[in-house]
């Protein structure tokens, strides 16, 4: 009953936006979709077994990252309206955007909370319809590019997870829709008959997959569509949309963990971190956009993310730490980021400069982001890491964390050269004449991201540690 | 008999491969459309009416009608160029294929069992295959939406083989993307011969590093 009224109440507010075409009823439906939004998340916390007919389980998983998505996703609609009132966006355009944008969020939820097979593909599929519309607001040559590229290669990467799906299928021999979930098939012991049937079957669902989770096949069109979309739209891509890629390839990781196939699947994870991490750095050291290095530095995190699941052990606790705090962080640097373009009229590193003069407090915010971000002490992202290396060396990759230590030095060396870049430098000559003005109150959403980073790097409240362990206890230790 | 229509799905995929013209691709497209019809009559025999009747639509009314029908009206309003100028010769893409074949079919031997019979999975993966090649090899982004119909066609087929089994699957999966082709491939197609005058992929080159 409860899913049908959030479901209904969803694409009413959807319908609504688009057809209601005025300012007033644009917010009163933004409020409604927040509080429905933060219903349902109230609703999973309490009782975990609400939905638990129509194949959704809410699970200590979901719990975590629904909660992100409801805190990022209020902050995303906040600064959306900033930055539709700052572009002066016509009616229709606002209409669609938010409509793909509520959507966008009841799909998220789903995927988050889906405990069926087939239900959490067909969701992760609606995300990209959803996300192409986002990423499209523009209108420009750029924006159309960066769209098709975005929806032609996540239909093909999700065409295979479908394949792998299916071969899932008939490896484990269920029948019928209903029995193909999570839940039942980590319930029983999943027997291994055709050991190159599984492996074929989770590389293609982690290809699929790794559009969504922003990791090494194909992260490339993650970073054209990052680049292009509006701030709060990139916002999301890099940290809810890429949690929706983790939580999937998460879900049939467990699946796996406890059969012979373990040690085979962490080798490819850990392929796919390095490589990840690999290419980031070599992407960072030579790009010249702010918004494309931004989205260079979440693959490098997504690749510390899978070497932290590929290694185990107590890495599975630093995961999860480091992907709840990079999504705060990474939103954060990316609304900022929707100001720049603002200011500077250009996505390059070379025309910026001066922003710290401009906004004494955007520039203390955006410095505290810059230490979060890179994992530099009192950040939480620098224990997590401490954590994920530990666990790297236990298993006997002490060259391994050489070597990424020093790719991390170099992305550490050309992202504060660029950060420092845009906030120390002298104002450029052609803004100096016309200054935009930042009012002080566009910077409350990024710092109450930011302090509620702070705090959980910090001290993690008892609360959510217990969640955590509860989401990695079917995992070997 | 569904052996013979598979076999028949494999020949297209050849056809294909070596044809230089725009709308033989485009028909070869509907002769596929018919055999997964056709393959979908005679191997779903398990499953109920409703199920059926669903799969059936959807393989003679989206894949042999609408679909092709849709990508000529682009290509005729848009005048889209109907040569199509492929990275490889013809002789070329043609072993490429047979190669891809013959990929497939050890591919199938190694993953076969009860439920996924070989000649689906060869062939399935075959088209899978080539549809990716037709992907990479072509430059013309309508030759790209042909790939990609080519690629979902071997899903397709191969859902076919578990799909006495799991029916909601196959129905799900192939409707959700059905609406994807027909919603966005229509929308975008119609905005990227606006914006670009011969819809090569050359064009698409702003964004880079």
């Amino acid at each position: 009953m409860e899913l049908i009224v959030y479901i209904i109440a969803v694409f009413g507010l959807a319908a609504f936006v688009y057809f209601v075409r005025n300012k007033k009823a644009h917010y009163i439906a933004a409020i409604l979709f927040c509080c429905v939004q933060l219903t349902l998340n109230y609703l999973i916390i309490v009782d975990r077994n609400v939905f638990l007919e129509y194949f959704f389980k809410s699970d200590a998983l979901s719990i975590i990252f629904i909660s992100i998505l409801t805190i990022t996703g209020i902050t995303t609609i906040i600064n959306s309206f900033v930055y539709f009132e700052n572009r002066k966006d016509n009616y229709f355009r606002r209409g669609i955007y938010l409509a793909s944008l509520f959507v966008l969020f009841a799909c998220m939820t789903g995927v988050f909370l889906s405990d069926n097979i087939n239900i959490l593909w067909i969701l992760a599929e609606a995300t990209t319809l959803c996300i192409s519309l986002l990423i499209y607001h523009d209108r420009n040559e750029e924006a159309l590019e960066a769209t098709w590229k975005y929806f032609f290669v996540s239909t093909i990467g999700l065409s295979f997870s479908f394949i792998g799906i299916l071969l899932l299928n008939a490896a484990t021999n269920v029948t019928g829709f209903s029995s193909l979930t999570f839940s039942s098939l980590m319930a029983e012991e999943i027997l291994i008959t055709n050991q190159f049937l599984f492996q074929i079957s989770f590389l293609l669902i982690i290809i699929g997959f790794s559009v969504k989770m922003e990791a090494f096949p194909l992260h490339t069109v993650c970073i054209d569509a990052i680049s292009v979309a509006p701030g709060p739209v990139s916002a999301i891509i890099s940290s809810s949309l890429m949690n929706v890629g983790f939580v999937s390839m998460f879900r049939f990781y467990q699946i796996f963990a406890n059969t012979s196939l373990y040690p085979w699947m962490n080798h490819v994870l850990l392929i796919i971190g390095v490589l990840s991490l690999l290419i980031a750095t070599v992407y960072m050291l030579k790009v010249d956009n702010y918004k494309r290095l931004i989205a260079y530095s979440s693959i490098e995190h997504m690749g510390l993310v899978t070497l932290g699941v590929a290694v185990g052990g107590f890495a599975f606790y630093a995961v999860i730490l480091h992907l709840i705090i990079h999504s705060f962080t990474k939103a954060s640097i990316l609304y900022q980021t929707s100001q720049f373009v603002r200011i500077f009229k250009t996505k390059n590193i070379e025309g910026t400069g001066g922003y710290f003069e401009m906004s004494p407090l955007g520039g203390v915010i955006m410095i505290f982001l810059f230490l979060i971000i890179m994992g530099i002490p009192p950040s939480g992202l620098f224990f997590t890491k401490l954590m994920i290396f530990q666990s790297l060396i236990a298993s006997g990759y002490l060259w391994l964390v050489i070597i990424i230590l020093l790719l991390l030095v170099f992305i550490l060396w050309s992202f504060g050269k660029s950060i420092f870049h845009i906030l120390f430098l002298k104002i450029p000559e052609s803004i100096k004449e016309n200054k935009v003005k930042i009012n002080n109150w566009e910077h409350v959403p990024q710092l109450f991201l930011l302090l509620i980073a702070l705090y959980i790097g910090i001290n993690p409240p008892d609360f959510l540690s217990t969640l955590i362990n509860e989401a990695i206890q079917y995992l070997p230790k | 008999m569904s052996n013979l229509l598979i076999i028949l799905f494999l020949i297209t995929l050849f056809y294909i491969a070596i044809s230089g013209r725009l709308f033989v691709c485009i028909n070869l497209l509907i002769v596929q459309g018919l055999i997964l019809f056709g393959v979908a009559f005679l191997s779903l025999t398990e499953i109920n009416i409703i199920n059926l009747l669903v799969v059936l639509t959807e393989t003679l009314l989206f894949k042999a009608i609408i679909l092709p029908y849709y990508i000529k009206r682009i290509v005729t309003k848009n005048k889209i160029k109907r040569q199509v100028s492929p990275f490889m010769s013809g002789f070329s893409s043609l072993l490429t294929v047979s190669l891809l074949i013959l990929l497939s079919f050890i591919l199938g031997m190694y993953l076969k069992n009860d439920q996924l019979k070989l000649i689906y999975l060869t062939v399935a993966f075959s088209s899978i295959l080539t549809g990716l090649l037709l992907i990479v090899s072509r430059k013309e982004i309508i030759q790209h939406i042909i790939g990609y119909i080519i690629l979902e066609n071997g899903v397709v087929l191969l859902s076919f083989s578990l799909g006495n089994e799991t029916p909601m699957a196959v129905n799900a999966g192939i409707l959700l993307d059905i609406l994807i082709s027909i919603l966005l491939f229509g929308l975008f197609m119609n905005r990227l011969s606006k914006t670009y005058k011969d819809l090569d992929i050359d064009q698409l080159n702003k964004l880079a590093d």
